[in-house]
């Protein structure tokens, strides 16, 4: 995972811009210091709940899942360690957890999820679309889920995808791929395919 | 097959589009920093006769939003002390649920763990208090309240299966005090404790 973490290059998606000036010294005063972990965390909190929002679907859900995740961080801060990786990687990693172990448990207990959080302005075609491809997306092995949301919703590079994720670029690439299939093996199941 | 993926294309674009629509920071994040300051801190004194322990969660027969946010929810208790002081903590997940030791600032520590086992939820509260005092266990509703002699220590386990609460107490010889669900509301208590508590 570690050496994932190294290889990792700088490019332009939702929260992989690496750590602005301070931010290393912020991150090393934050392990002991909660004031400054809360300066911290407001700085990635956006780009943590938007993910964990494109990744789930629903506002409330991505909300406390969000919560957990910098709680968690805060947890395993004094672990962390500079490897050059945006630190909104690490964040991300954590976060991607938190959406897998929420996906598995929900399966588990065979809970209906709620739908889609929609926004007012949203054309009834469009919902229908969105409704569906949840639908589809949350039939979809969490890992499958993972690479979607990282790749597509987040515009991440293989490379990114691959340091968030603790597996290697090529791993993500056939991942990827078969997440793809399934995705559209689900909507034409589910419908879509008129 | 090419509409299809251009039609899933577009349907993933669309989501890549979604804003978070929700506010920039976390109250539950903001409350649990100022927990940890407050725990960090070396000259904060608590008087305390009373506390309370809240489980949050709400778990089966409700909403669907609710069952969802249970799991998050459920990881999550209270501790409110006599003068107000609110110290939000986050237990932590176990195989079995969820779980942590808590030291407030008087030395009274707090063992609690949430077992979730299909329709049943329990929690297990140990109690070992230098001073005494009064805890009360709040669990969807059941409000066990057990008094702890200076040095005690003590066990209060409330369990709901199926919505129905129930609660047993074990005093620190290992004793079970069994109490039925008509009994949840009221006071449970130790010889020990009811003692001292005529003071």
């Amino acid at each position: 995972m570690g050496d994932a973490l190294l290889a990792i290059p700088v490019v332009e998606a939702r929260g992989t811009a690496s750590a602005e000036p301070g931010e290393r010294a912020l991150i090393d005063q934050a392990r002991t210091d909660p004031g400054a972990y809360s300066r911290l965390y407001r700085r990635h909190y956006r780009t943590v709940a938007g993910y964990l929002y494109r990744r789930i679907g629903d506002e409330h859900a991505a909300e406390d899942l969000a919560s957990e995740t910098f709680i968690a961080a805060w947890q395993a801060l004094p672990r962390y360690r500079h490897t050059g990786a945006p630190f909104s990687a690490w964040l991300l990693r954590i976060a991607t957890n938190k959406a897998n172990a929420w996906a598995r448990s929900n399966r588990r207990r065979g809970a209906t999820l709620p739908p889609p959080t929609m926004d007012d302005a949203e054309a009834p075609a469009a919902r229908e679309e969105l409704d569906l491809l949840y639908l589809a997306l949350r039939a979809l092995s969490p890992d499958h889920q993972s690479v979607i949301a990282l790749v597509h919703f987040e515009s991440m590079s293989m490379a990114h995808a691959a340091a968030v994720l603790g597996v290697r670029e090529g791993t993500v690439k056939s991942r990827l791929s078969r997440a793809r299939d399934a995705l559209r093996v689900e909507v034409e199941r589910l419908g879509g395919g008129s | 097959m090419n509409q299809m993926d251009d039609r899933i294309e577009r349907m993933l674009g669309g989501v890549a589009e979604r804003a978070w629509p929700g506010p920039d920071h976390s109250d539950r994040v903001d409350a649990f920093l100022k927990e940890q300051a407050m725990s960090s801190g070396r000259n904060h004194t608590l008087s305390r006769t009373t506390i309370a322990l809240i489980a949050a969660g709400v778990l089966g027969g409700g909403a669907v939003a609710a069952a969802v946010t249970h799991q998050v929810m459920s990881q999550r208790a209270t501790i409110i002390a006599d003068d107000g002081t609110r110290y939000d903590v986050e237990l932590a997940p176990t195989p079995e649920g969820a779980g942590g030791t808590f030291v407030t600032d008087d030395g009274t520590v707090y063992g609690i763990n949430m077992v979730e086992n299909g329709e049943q939820r329990q929690m297990t509260v140990d109690i070992d208090s230098p001073k005494g005092g009064e805890s009360t266990i709040i669990m969807e509703g059941a409000s066990p309240r057990v008094l702890v002699a200076p040095g005690q220590k003590a066990s209060v386990s409330v369990s709901e299966v199926k919505g129905v609460a129930s609660a047993k107490f074990i005093d620190e010889d290992g004793v079970e005090h069994e109490v039925g669900p008509e009994a949840v509301e009221g006071w449970v208590q130790t010889e020990d404790a009811a003692e001292d508590s005529d003071d």
